[in-house]
């Protein structure tokens, strides 16, 4: 693959107007450095479901239907460590304390019944979740890249999250689903302060503060205010 | 929300404490946190682009400086040219009066929520904005590629001058962002304001018509700017 190449690319990202056709020309670009599947997606963390967070689905049908069936982003060595690092790595690279568990290994194991043996992952900012990854998977048994070739693979997965960035709209219009009080009740509350210390900090009644917890925790469909605050933390609407 | 203030040779004077403490700000911020320069025993980051050429915008919010960006005109020696101008081996090193190199940009850490209406969309609002008014047509440099998604989800166009490449240990790529309109009115949407963010006290100096030694004064302290061109017929 020339450089030249890659620059097209990014030129035709511009162009892009749906997540598919960009993924469609990611895959077959990608294709000449020797990765068959790749996946955009959220990082997920701490039991979040993976499926919601996929932003290019470029995975073998079967095996994303099996990762998501039997929640193996838990357990995946790859998938843990694209939560802990910014720098792009190679599959092969990620440190034994995450790749070396049973678990895992099981994971990799199966992931070759459908040709994935090896991979390259590039993590990077998302604006919706912890940090999103863009992850190439290989049929060779040993991911071979040249120096080179890391370099353009970088540069089109930057690229390829940025636009996917562009394309999102969800931000735009759709309403925060805690109106401002409940943000700062939950706040306080994270911040280890009783619905009694949270009204005298407000200026508000206790009952009122109880019934703005009740609602942020309606919000989110969860039993408790703990909950809440997890729930407020994770989709980044309070940042304590 | 923050108030990005222009400071440059001619009006620094104004900002001594505001100044000082950005410089503090810095070294806590790229010696201590990035690790990309070594301390310095006044505990104030200054490096060689820091001369009268460039121009700051100090983002204030309830008196501290929260965010920062530096700009130095293409024209003159920047940090792409004289550090990392191996890095532009598509296009070459810009050289042009109307691109202007962006560096020097932090958020101290109670500000740094990655939410997209949060201080760094902030800052980047006000960038575009002096971009603008000062007529330049693209602002950019070497950026840390984790964060190019960033200007993707504000609409911004950012054209790579070449390719992302790793450097100490961090990736980075040299890239230019496109400077119009639009750009501007898709993060003023985003952040949901119409209004300014900028604040011009004191003796302005042009960005791009280079004739340092005419100065624009701000006599309505703040949106009018009438031009004082000072020697010309």
């Amino acid at each position: 693959m020339i450089d030249s190449d890659v620059f097209d690319f990014v030129e035709r990202c511009r162009k892009h107007a749906t997540a598919g056709s960009l993924l469609t020309d990611l895959l077959a670009t990608v294709k000449n450095l020797g990765f068959e599947h790749l996946i955009l997606s959220g990082v997920p963390l701490g039991g979040q479901k993976l499926a919601p967070m996929v932003e290019l689905n470029g995975w073998p049908r079967g095996w994303f239907e099996r990762y998501v069936e039997a929640e193996h982003a838990a357990v995946d060595g790859v998938c843990i460590y694209s939560a802990k690092t910014l720098k792009p790595f190679l599959w092969s690279d990620v440190p034994a304390k995450w790749s070396d568990t049973e678990a895992s290994r099981r994971v990799a194991g199966e992931a070759t019944e459908f040709g994935i043996w090896s991979g390259f992952a590039v993590p990077m900012l998302s604006v919706h979740h912890w940090q999103s990854v863009l992850s190439f998977a290989s049929s060779t048994k040993v991911c071979k890249l040249s120096a080179r070739q890391q370099v353009q693979l970088v540069t089109m997965a930057i690229y390829a999250g940025m636009t996917i960035q562009a394309l999102s709209h969800d931000d735009e219009d759709k309403e925060s689903p805690l109106t401002d009080r409940e943000r700062e009740v939950l706040l306080w509350a994270a911040a280890g302060k009783t619905s009694s210390e949270t009204s005298q900090i407000l200026g508000l009644t206790e009952r009122t503060v109880k019934w703005h917890a009740t609602r942020a925790r309606e919000a989110f469909g969860v039993a408790t205010t703990t909950q809440a605050v997890v729930e407020a933390v994770r989709r980044r609407l309070i940042h304590p | 929300m923050i108030t990005a203030h222009v400071v440059n040779a001619q009006n620094k004077h104004l900002y001594e404490n505001e100044f000082d403490e950005f410089l503090r700000r810095r070294h806590d911020f790229f010696v201590h946190q990035k690790h990309w320069r070594p301390p310095s025993p006044d505990g104030r980051e200054v490096d060689q682009f820091d001369t009268d050429v460039a121009t700051y915008l100090l983002g204030i919010e309830e008196g501290r400086v929260v965010t920062s960006a530096r700009l130095i005109p293409t024209t003159e020696p920047h940090m792409v040219s004289e550090v990392f101008p191996h890095m532009c081996e598509k296009s070459g090193v810009p050289r042009l009066p109307d691109w202007a190199e962006w560096t020097r940009t932090f958020v101290v850490p109670d500000k740094r929520s990655t939410g997209l209406r949060g201080t760094l969309t902030q800052l980047c609002c006000a960038v575009m904005e002096y971009a603008l008014d000062e007529g330049l047509t693209a602002v950019g440099g070497v950026q840390e590629t984790y964060f190019m998604p960033h200007h993707g989800a504000l609409k911004w166009h950012a054209e790579p001058l070449g390719m992302a490449r790793e450097e100490n240990g961090e990736w980075y790529i040299v890239a230019y962002i496109e400077v119009n309109e639009a750009a501007l009115a898709s993060v003023r949407k985003i952040l949901r304001i119409e209004h300014s963010l900028l604040a011009r006290r004191g003796a302005q100096v042009p960005f791009v018509h280079g004739d340092r030694s005419s100065i624009y004064i701000d006599l309505s302290g703040r949106h009018e700017i009438h031009a004082i061109h000072q020697g010309e017929p």
